[in-house]
């Protein structure tokens, strides 16, 4: 009952009602704190993870006033400052992909406590990482967001500050790329794989 | 063993190995971006914070001095909760729907002026009036026209092969992302019925959407003021949502091995994460966080009697509670009330006497700034609801009446669920006129 009519509140309303009352600012952080947690768990490791959403919040927090309203979600938005702090732990990003393609563990869910044999049996998926691990940085931060934030072209665009179709084509360049390693075949069209497109 | 070669859904397979984040890390971030902010507080949030600060401080007090109500009282809520003992258990099963309707109402008690009252509740009637609210299907990304019926049916057996797999047991994680890709891909939303009230939304709304995953990730479907699909089907009203895992007070796995014992259960709501929805965010364990946490329990259709019953209990010991025999919701129906001092202001949940239900909430809030947002009808006519100015120093009270909860197909016809007498047309073109959308 309580968030009876938070709930029914776009993350852009509350974003301007915390103008005035910061508290509100609140209820977006408890609505996506643990999806940008676990989108920079996945990138970087748990440990950092932590630091990384709380210094997105806190960025958010300090620019609400410059929050720009995409259809009332603030989840690009969020994203995108998220993929901002992430950018200078890049280098160690693309360590950890090789590392991972390397040996077949994966170190976040070493981190984790979770470790288990499924990566190293997996010769595509390594050979995936190795590929990624190659990607130009913003090619592989449109493929993660892509991935792992499921976020759609549009709002792929809005959290990079590129257009739409930049960001089409990026997608379709990477996904490419990635689809040539030895172990994966190139991915079939249409079906599955219109998620991106379509949203 | 999955196939798939598609580089995105195999990137997309590892992300579950990741952990979630911790309690105190959550806290600490919540912390962190509270103490960065710009400016001063206010005098009166000050205040709040610091009552908030005295609140969180009795639950110490009370293991050495239990809060004591006068007889008369005591045996109000010892009725009422033996009542809700007696109450039967709605037990979902996975394929069970749960809809809730309610209707909120304002009152501007302290600003308060006809004209202002008017306004609010014309707003409300107004847009679940306007035509075109019922049974259309609109398109996402475009402008809302209706669909032809055959796609209609088509999407209806495409909701239907989902709830299906649901049914069937199969767990969330295992369904296959073409579920996801399902509802990406689908353009529509049906709209039943929707109102609009002040900041955001209240009344019925009606959503189909697509993706069980999309719900119980919380993930949410912003559209014209429709707030979206919440996964915890017990907190909030007026939406058709499946009975999907999720972790909020009054959920299935919140209330899942509460005690019976009001004071065990005390410990347990203590450790259970904070409550959301309140302007000054109660601290975890104090009275105030207990005080909302156990009108969750007995909200919720998943706790068992003797659980409500221990809620009931629970409620009224917490230290400050004040037990008013002769409350009134703000729908003027009279049942057993327990308030407590909010920062300030109050908060006041009404039961009923008859059969324990929760009937509605009155929260005043005084000197604070109320902010109403833009709203928006949907349907065929669709326009933007005139935003009020904000009030400064008002108090406001808001009542959830009418609060229930059904299984299965929805309790009205998929209209405006009026809990009073239908408006006639006469007044109804009143009310547009005053809210400006006729």
């Amino acid at each position: 009952m309580f968030s009876l009519m938070t709930f029914m509140q776009t993350d852009a309303e509350l974003i301007a009602q915390s103008l005035a009352s910061p508290e509100r600012f609140g209820l977006v952080f408890d609505r996506h704190f643990r999806a940008i947690h676990q989108f920079a768990a996945r990138r970087l490791g748990v440990a950092q993870a932590d630091d990384i959403a709380a210094e997105t919040f806190a960025r958010a927090f300090k620019a609400r006033r410059k929050f720009v309203p995409q259809e009332g979600s603030a989840r690009p938005w969020l994203y995108g400052i998220a993929t901002n702090v992430m950018r200078m732990h890049s280098r160690g990003e693309v360590r950890r992909l090789k590392a991972y393609a390397r040996t077949g563990i994966d170190p976040v869910e070493d981190f984790a406590g979770a470790a288990t044999d499924r990566a190293s049996a997996d010769k595509s998926r390594r050979a995936l990482l190795a590929a990624l691990a190659e990607l130009s940085r913003r090619d592989r931060e449109i493929v993660l967001l892509a991935a792992w934030a499921e976020l759609n072209s549009v709002e792929i665009g809005a959290a990079l500050g590129m257009s739409d179709a930049t960001v089409r084509t990026r997608l379709a360049r990477a996904r490419k790329k990635l689809s040539r390693t030895e172990a994966i075949s190139p991915a079939p069209t249409g079906g599955d794989l219109a998620i991106e497109e379509q949203r | 063993m999955n196939t798939t070669t598609d580089p995105i859904l195999l990137l997309r397979e590892l992300r579950a190995a990741v952990a979630e984040p911790t309690r105190e890390a959550e806290l600490r971030a919540r912390d962190a971006m509270f103490a960065s902010r710009s400016g001063g507080r206010s005098r009166t949030r000050m205040v709040a914070a610091f009552a908030v600060c005295l609140l969180a401080l009795v639950p110490a007090v009370v293991v050495l001095s239990p809060w004591t109500h006068t007889q008369s009282a005591q045996a109000a809520v010892d009725q009422l909760a033996e009542t809700a003992a007696d109450q039967p258990t709605m037990k979902l099963g996975p394929r069970d729907w749960i809809v809730s309707h309610y209707t909120a109402r304002y009152s501007w008690i302290q600003d308060l002026t006809q004209e202002r009252l008017d306004t609010l509740t014309a707003r409300a009637l107004a847009v679940a009036e306007m035509p075109g609210n019922d049974g259309h299907y609109l398109r996402r990304n475009s402008d809302n026209k209706p669909i032809s019926d055959a796609e209609a049916d088509a999407i209806n057996r495409k909701q239907q092969r989902r709830i299906d797999r649901i049914r069937d047991g199969v767990k969330l994680d295992e369904l296959p992302a073409t579920h996801i890709e399902a509802w990406n891909e689908s353009p529509y939303t049906q709209v039943r019925s929707t109102t609009g009230i002040g900041g955001g939304g209240g009344g019925n709304n009606t959503i189909h959407y697509g993706s069980p995953q999309q719900a119980a990730a919380g993930k949410i479907l912003q559209r014209a003021g429709i707030g979206g699909v919440n996964a915890n089907p017990t907190d909030f009203g007026g939406m058709e949502i499946s009975s999907l895992p999720a972790q909020a007070i009054g959920d299935e796995s919140s209330v899942e091995g509460l005690s019976t014992e009001p004071d065990r259960m005390r410990d347990q709501l203590a450790k259970s994460g904070a409550i959301v929805g309140l302007s000054e965010r109660p601290k975890a364990g104090s009275t105030l966080d207990i005080f909302g946490k156990t009108a969750g329990v007995v909200f919720s259709p998943y706790a068992s009697p003797q659980q409500r019953a221990a809620a009931i209990r629970l409620a009224a010991s917490l230290p400050g509670v004040e037990i008013d025999q002769h409350a009134r919701d703000s729908a003027q129906r009279e049942g057993i009330g327990m308030a407590l001092a909010i920062p300030g202001g109050s908060m006041q949940f009404v039961f009923n006497e008859a059969d324990s239900r929760l009937l509605g909430m009155v929260v005043q809030i005084d000197d604070v700034k109320t902010f109403v947002g833009d709203s928006y009808a949907i349907g065929k006519d669709h326009k933007k609801i005139p935003v009020l100015p904000p009030y400064d120093s008002a108090t406001v009270a808001v009542s959830y009446d009418a609060l229930t909860i059904s299984r299965g197909a929805p309790p009205c016809k998929p209209t405006f669920c009026m809990t009073g007498p239908h408006p006639s047309k006469a007044e109804l073109e009143r009310m547009r006129r005053i809210a400006g959308t006729g």
